[in-house]
């Protein structure tokens, strides 16, 4: 996701938004994606309420509690992150992302204990419609949590070129904008799958 | 014909012809909205056939016809990739590997849904049945070349490090987020109800929707950086030419 370089004559344009136009595209419609995704959730919610209940019920509010701590902690990393990025504490903001990518990894590793002692309980995929939409949502959530903390490497890539500048400070603010989405994207799912009733 | 406007017919005229054959065919002659649900008996699966055995069969007509103009469309992105953009020749090939592939899989799809509705009053309803299932499923459980096609022209563009780009770093993630998107299709093989079947909104409908708009989004925001001339003027060598043009002569 490196932005294009400008020659040295040019003055940089002041930015009316952080990142680049095309990472807000993308956030734009995968979080309209997902919305779809909620909407049939609702929709066939609506056909069976008690069920769906029942499902929420089998889940471990304290699971989805902690993993939503987790990414708000990286979140919270990855906006200092940005910040010691802007003012060229490079290696500050270097370790804010390792933080980060600790949080997301730990997130992931809880999903896959969670997924397995569902399993184990005899709470498969295709038990419930409930059970669908759970393993199904948050399974394409994990995708983008992996896919985030690859951005992350990419990040912490650039933070360590000799010649840091202001067309990378836009990607890493990309990648910023990314991860807090797939947070967004966590908050959402916690409420309609785990509190919802 | 001038190379650029050779481009032009294959990439515009192509993109948007390969995306009205087939939403002609398989909406409006297969009608094949709302799709056929999964959990229908053998008996009201050969029903519908039967009641729309021409349309069926024009649709698939018309899809096969489609699929026709994605070979010029792909291949002028291909070769934008190759010539402009660093480490294009694997991106490149990529690319013209997953579009070969796609392209197989989607006259597969069209075959298979023609191919029900060729004599369906004449066989067993559970053949037909299964032909319907084959045809709905070629057309969305092979979805990975499909990322695979997406995601190397998305990491094509991000590559792209002229000041002015062909193509627009947006479309760029566009391409990604559809190559992401396409993952719900792999869900269809395990549902055949709910939305995760193959006539649900998440296990179909979603993914079909994103290919097109992809198609369009790269259409039109290439579209724009390839000038048309006039076919019989003699090629002005003086004048600028466009940056892809410019990096074919280079090699």
């Amino acid at each position: 996701m490196n932005a294009p370089t400008q020659s040295a004559n040019e003055v940089e344009p002041e930015r009316s938004f952080p990142g680049e136009l095309g990472v807000w595209v993308f956030v734009l419609l995968d979080l309209a994606i997902f919305a779809a995704f909620f909407a049939m959730f609702a929709w066939d919610r609506s056909d069976d309420p008690a069920l769906f209940n029942e499902g929420s019920n089998a889940l471990l509010v304290s699971w989805g509690a902690v993993n939503t701590l987790l990414l708000l902690t990286g979140s919270l990393l990855v906006v200092w992150a940005v910040q010691a990025t802007k003012e060229r504490r490079l290696v500050e903001a270097s370790t804010f992302i390792n933080w980060a990518m600790v949080s997301g990894a730990v997130f992931l590793v809880n999903k896959v204990i969670e997924y397995s002692q569902k399993i184990s309980s005899g709470h498969s995929p295709g038990e419930s419609p409930f059970f669908t939409y759970y393993f199904c949502l948050t399974g394409l959530h994990a995708v983008h949590l992996v896919i985030g903390l690859c951005a992350l490497v990419h990040v912490k890539r650039l933070l360590h070129e000799p010649d840091f500048g202001s067309a990378d400070e836009v990607s890493v603010e990309s990648v910023a904008i990314y991860w807090h989405m797939v947070d967004l994207l966590w908050i959402a799912l916690f409420a309609i799958l785990y509190l919802m009733m | 014909m001038s190379n650029t406007r050779l481009q032009w017919w294959m990439f515009v005229v192509g993109g948007h012809l390969m995306t009205v054959f087939f939403v002609v065919g398989w909406l409006c002659l297969a009608q094949f909205f709302p799709p056929p649900s999964p959990e229908l008996t053998a008996q009201q699966i050969t029903h519908r056939y039967v009641e729309n055995q021409n349309g069926i069969r024009l649709g698939s007509t018309f899809m096969m016809l489609s699929f026709g103009f994605w070979a010029g469309w792909g291949a002028v992105l291909c070769s934008w990739t190759r010539r402009s953009v660093p480490g294009g020749d694997l991106l490149a090939s990529i690319q013209l590997v997953s579009l070969a592939v796609s392209e197989m899989i989607g006259v597969l799809c069209a075959f298979l849904w023609g191919l029900a509705a060729f004599r369906p009053e004449q066989i067993s309803p559970e053949i037909t049945m299964t032909l319907n299932d084959a045809g709905w499923l070629m057309f969305l459980l092979p979805w990975p070349p499909f990322s695979a096609w997406c995601i190397a022209l998305g990491v094509a563009i991000f590559r792209d490090r002229h000041q002015n780009p062909v193509m627009p770093r947006w479309v760029g993630y566009v391409s990604l987020l559809t190559g992401l998107l396409f993952a719900p299709a792999a869900l269809p093989l395990f549902f055949k109800d709910t939305h995760f079947a193959y006539n649900g909104v998440i296990g179909m409908m979603i993914p079909f929707a994103v290919f097109f708009i992809w198609i369009q989004a790269v259409t039109w925001a290439m579209a724009r950086a390839i000038p048309i001339q006039d076919p019989d003027a003699e090629p002005d060598r003086t004048a600028a030419v466009p940056a892809m043009a410019l990096e074919g002569v280079r090699g």
